[in-house]
């Protein structure tokens, strides 16, 4: 029974992944599934779309950009919370935390009204500043778990040799963060390529990231190039998820130790 | 007792650091974050063109508890929600208990399916239901040859909507449960059994009341996600009023009852956050709830 | 609490590490209550001390980690307080030796020349050195986590000892090896320490290896020094009954003053029918409830006669690697040890313990303070 409802799981999981890759490759004009045929020409179609393309483009740097920074400012944050706590780094903690528990809905809508307030209109600037709302908490709460599990006294003896709380800095914390900067980095890429919650209160026409296209596609237009869309979606969240599962093991990363065992 | 001026000035020193390594991120939170949250409230209280009492009003309030669809649309949600959290229960369950046994021998594998779609594209595989689902594919043929009737198969159905939103959020169910199964001891089992327990009474005597904090923390979760999502019910949903998160998408983006959703936003803020407040007051370990993570996936 | 006890040297001579009244609370408990120490320059001092009662605490004030809330820290005369760590040019091994996980043992005993920017020849050469010192030559480009527990200890002391610290502290560096490693690996050490001369604290929980390794030992509880003094003088002349119940595993058994000689500075005691002799600290008043602290290999054991009323019977023998033990009963239960050679006293069999009188230790039992309720 249990062997049965695992199995069951794990079709249900891949199923509609699975399923869009094939409608993809479908050479009839039906959305629907089984594909009629099999050919490529709806991936000839969507890139040929110059809105897809800048879109594509859009979502590629935002999501770069994104990356980037968000895992810096994490780090920061996250050596500040676990080397120097005190009772304000835990209150800034808890607020930087917030927003895994605030409805991405009502975080949209506050800054759609608040960008609306002050005149400012979709760039790449005012996108990105909504972004590293959402990423940020992903990356701190991964960079202070990996920064907790660190030996304290590594950095002591450090210090004992002469570094500077620069050196220790560069030279000893951040080395050994590598692979959590790395993983946060890959998670919050892909929270940023993929992200519509947030993301469909702050573009505008004529400014706009592929997730976003694709739901508005959805409502009008009845063509398998959305499903080649998705699928190129899909393809950068599998390649982060591989990496992920090459640099640091999957289940390390969700677990930290595997689960149990 | 009496510090050394030295000693002071280093504690100082090391609090202007730690507070300088924050300033950035923090300065980022106080405008946008919560002066976006601020505007919410602001928009909630609002009073509407055209009136001029000045001042605040709780007129979007009222509004809200008023309208009629109102009350069809919390039913509505919380019928799906915990519909969807039913099926994360008994899909994500047996799943958490086989990734954490030790015998297991295709844990991997199965933790990469069920687990990956955390990181994986969710608008992306809504295309998958839609292919699968829609007119003219083979499920909505095959209930067309059953039961007759329309020819658009399960799409813009409630069982859609669950459907989609189950594969959505069933990691987290799984990640909720395993972590807290992390306290149970294949051995504890074996102990019961040797003191004479059938394998059913182990696993509702010691088993459950050990994993039953996962199990909460991941319904609540769930639960709250469910409620907050708008896309998969506007991507697979039928009339478009379906769920709370859609309405307010549709007050706010299509609409245009600016003060209305934020009304609704503003209830919908304070109970999620109640639920997750408990959610992590119940999830065995702190670190869990930061996989309430992929929230975002498709919230 | 301020007298300050000299470890080593001769008095007139300037310490090279002072401790003052060093006083820090953590969690609201007194960790160290006032700690005064010496360390005279090229001595090797032994902390000991049960687990808790402050040692690591006292290492980090010294290198800087922990401020203190009172007291204060001088080397060669200048006050550290003020110093960070990285300025202190203190070497340090910790009690899970610390290595850079992320860099090779090369890298991790090059690191503090690196920071005082040693030009890369010198410091080939010198880290080149240390490894040959510590026997680590082949192990240069290996990382951490591939070496065995004593390898990573090495490497540890190696890369303290690489910039020529003024003082060494090491924090119980045998505690993570097994029985057989730690005693090649203690003697390792002190050559080591004594080759280079240098100043250095040895912290260990295990009397044994303070005993072995060091001139001198300070005995350490609940944050305050019990006792400083050579490993005689611990053994023979414990300044109280913490220290004499904590070194030798002693046998500790009650009993009451009878008489005391003012004269050998000791006393008769009678416990039961019981009675013998120990040494005091302080005159006693007959009456005087103690505690008699006497270690097994000092108790001799003899076949009664006929003649003595026997108030003794053998119980049981253990066998350890040293000899044998026997635990006998009477009033009291005592161990006591006996070469394997000696005669066989079979179990039931009635014996006469005895010892000589400053052999044997008695404290008076201090009333407990009325404020021990609220611990
Ligand atoms: N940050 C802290 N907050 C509260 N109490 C602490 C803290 N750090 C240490 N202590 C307490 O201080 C006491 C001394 O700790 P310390 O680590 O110095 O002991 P130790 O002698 O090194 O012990 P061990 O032999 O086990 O290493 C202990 O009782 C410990 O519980
Ligand atoms: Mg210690």
């Amino acid at each position: 029974m249990m062997r049965v409802l695992v199995v069951l799981a794990v079709v249900f999981a891949t199923l509609p992944g699975v399923i869009v890759v094939l409608a993809s490759l479908t050479a009839g004009q039906s959305l629907a599934f089984p594909p009629q045929g099999l050919s490529l020409r709806w991936y000839e179609v969507i890139f040929a779309d110059p809105d897809f393309r800048d879109a594509l483009l859009t979502s590629l740097t935002l999501a770069t950009i994104t990356s980037l920074l968000a895992v810096s400012l994490s780090a920061l944050a996250a050596i500040s919370i676990v080397r120097y706590r005190s009772r304000a780094t835990a209150l800034i903690e808890a607020m930087l935390l917030s927003p895994l528990a605030v409805p991405h809905i009502v975080i949209g809508i506050g800054i759609l009204q608040l960008y609306g307030y002050f005149g400012l209109r979709a760039d790449l600037l005012t996108l990105t500043l909504g972004h590293l709302i959402i990423t940020i908490p992903f990356a701190l709460r991964m960079l202070i778990t990996s920064l907790a599990g660190m030996d304290r006294q590594i950095e002591h003896a450090a210090a004992s040799l002469g570094a500077t709380p620069r050196a220790i800095l560069f030279q000893v914390i951040l080395p050994q963060m590598k692979m959590g900067l790395l993983g946060a980095a890959i998670s919050v890429f892909i929270l940023s390529f993929d992200d519509v919650a947030l993301t469909v209160f702050l573009v505008q026409p004529g400014y706009t990231t592929v997730p976003i296209m694709l739901f508005g596609m959805a409502e009008n237009q009845v063509l398998p190039s959305i499903h080649a869309a998705s699928v190129i979606l899909l393809l950068a969240s599998w390649l982060g998820v591989i990496l992920i599962d090459r640099l640091i093991g999957f289940d390390r990363f969700l677990f930290r130790d595997g689960p149990s065992g | 007792m009496q510090v050394a001026p030295a000693i002071r000035s280093s504690r100082l020193s090391r609090r202007a650091t730690s507070l300088l390594l924050l300033a950035p991120t923090t300065l980022l939170y106080l405008t946008v974050y919560l002066g976006g949250l601020v505007m919410v409230l602001v928009m909630s209280i609002d009073v509407p063109p055209g009136v001029d009492s000045g001042g605040a009003t709780l007129a979007h309030y009222r509004d809200v508890f008023g309208s009629a669809p109102i009350g069809a649309i919390v039913l509505r949600t919380l019928r799906d929600s915990l519909a969807t959290v039913a099926g994360c229960l008994l899909l994500g369950v047996p799943v958490a208990r086989y990734i954490t046994a030790s015998a297991s021998r295709w844990k991997g594998i199965v933790l990469m399916a069920v687990l990956s779609p955390l990181m994986v594209s969710a608008i992306g595989r809504i295309f998958g239901w839609i292919a699968l689902f829609g007119p003219g594919s083979v499920i909505a043929d095959g209930l067309t040859a059953l039961f007759g009737g329309k020819p658009t198969g399960l799409l813009y159905t409630e069982a859609a909507i669950i459907i989609g939103l189950t594969n959505l959020l069933l990691p987290f169910m799984v990640l909720s449960v395993a972590s807290s199964r992390a306290h149970f001891e294949e051995d504890m089992s074996k102990a019961a059994l040797s003191l004479g327990a059938t394998p059913l009474s182990v696993l509702l005597q010691v088993e459950l009341p050990l994993i039953f904090p996962g199990i909460l923390s991941g319904a609540l979760i769930v639960f709250s996600l469910s409620t907050t999502n708008f896309v998969t019910a506007a991507l697979l949903g039928g009339s478009g009023r379906d769920l709370v998160g859609y309405e307010i998408y549709l007050d706010i983006l299509v609409y245009f009852q600016q003060g209305r959703g934020a009304a609704l936003a503003m209830l919908l803020l304070v109970v999620v956050v109640a639920l997750m407040a408990l959610a992590i007051q119940t999830g065995v370990q702190r670190h869990e709830v930061r996989d309430t993570a992929a929230r975002t996936r498709g919230t | 609490m301020s007298e300050t006890v000299a470890a080593g040297g001769p008095p007139e001579q300037e310490a090279f590490l002072q401790l003052r009244d060093v006083a820090k609370n953590l969690g609201g408990n007194p960790v160290l209550a006032g700690v005064s120490l010496d360390v005279f320059e090229g001595d090797l001092l032994g902390l000991l001390g049960p687990s808790g009662s402050g040692k690591t605490t006292l290492l980090n004030i010294i290198g800087g980690f922990t401020d203190l809330d009172a007291g204060s820290v001088r080397i060669a005369g200048q006050d550290l307080t003020a110093l960070p760590p990285h300025r202190r040019d203190i070497g340090i091994t910790f009690q899970k030796y610390a290595l850079f996980p992320h860099l090779t043992v090369f890298d991790n005993i090059g690191f503090g020349l690196r920071q005082r920017k040693v030009a890369a020849p010198e410091l080939r050469q010198r880290v080149g050195e240390m490894l040959a010192v510590l026997g680590l030559t082949g192990l240069a480009g290996r990382y951490p986590r591939s070496l065995s527990g004593g390898e990573q200890q090495r490497v540890a002391l190696a890369r303290a000892l690489a910039v020529r610290p003024r003082l060494m502290l090491l924090d119980e560096p045998l505690a993570n090896l097994d029985a057989a490693l730690r005693q090649r690996v203690r003697f390792e050490i002190r050559e080591i320490l004594r080759s280079t001369g240098v100043t250095s604290i040895f912290v260990t929980h295990d009397q044994d290896e303070a005993f072995a390794l060091c001139d001198r030992v300070a005995v350490l509880r609940g944050g305050r020094i019990q006792q400083i003094g050579t490993p005689a003088e611990l053994i023979y002349q414990p300044a109280n009954a913490f220290v004499a119940r904590f070194i030798g595993s002693p046998n500790v058994f009650e009993a009451s003053v009878q008489h005391y000689d003012a004269q050998t500075q000791s006393i008769r005691f009678v416990r039961d029918r019981f009675t013998g002799a120990a040494c005091v600290r302080a005159p006693l008043t007959p009456g005087t409830r103690v505690e008699v602290f006497v270690r097994p290999d000092e108790v001799v054991i003899a076949r009664a006669d006929d003649v003595q009323p026997a108030k003794f019977r053998v119980k049981d023998w253990v066998h350890l690697v040293s000899g044998r033990e026997a635990w006998i009963e009477g009033p009291i239960t005592l161990r006591a040890r006996l070469p394997s050679e000696a005669t066989h006293l079979e179990r039931g069999a009635a014996v006469i313990p005895s010892w000589r009188p400053e052999r044997a230790h008695a404290f008076a039992i201090e009333p407990a303070p009325p404020a021990a309720a609220t611990t």
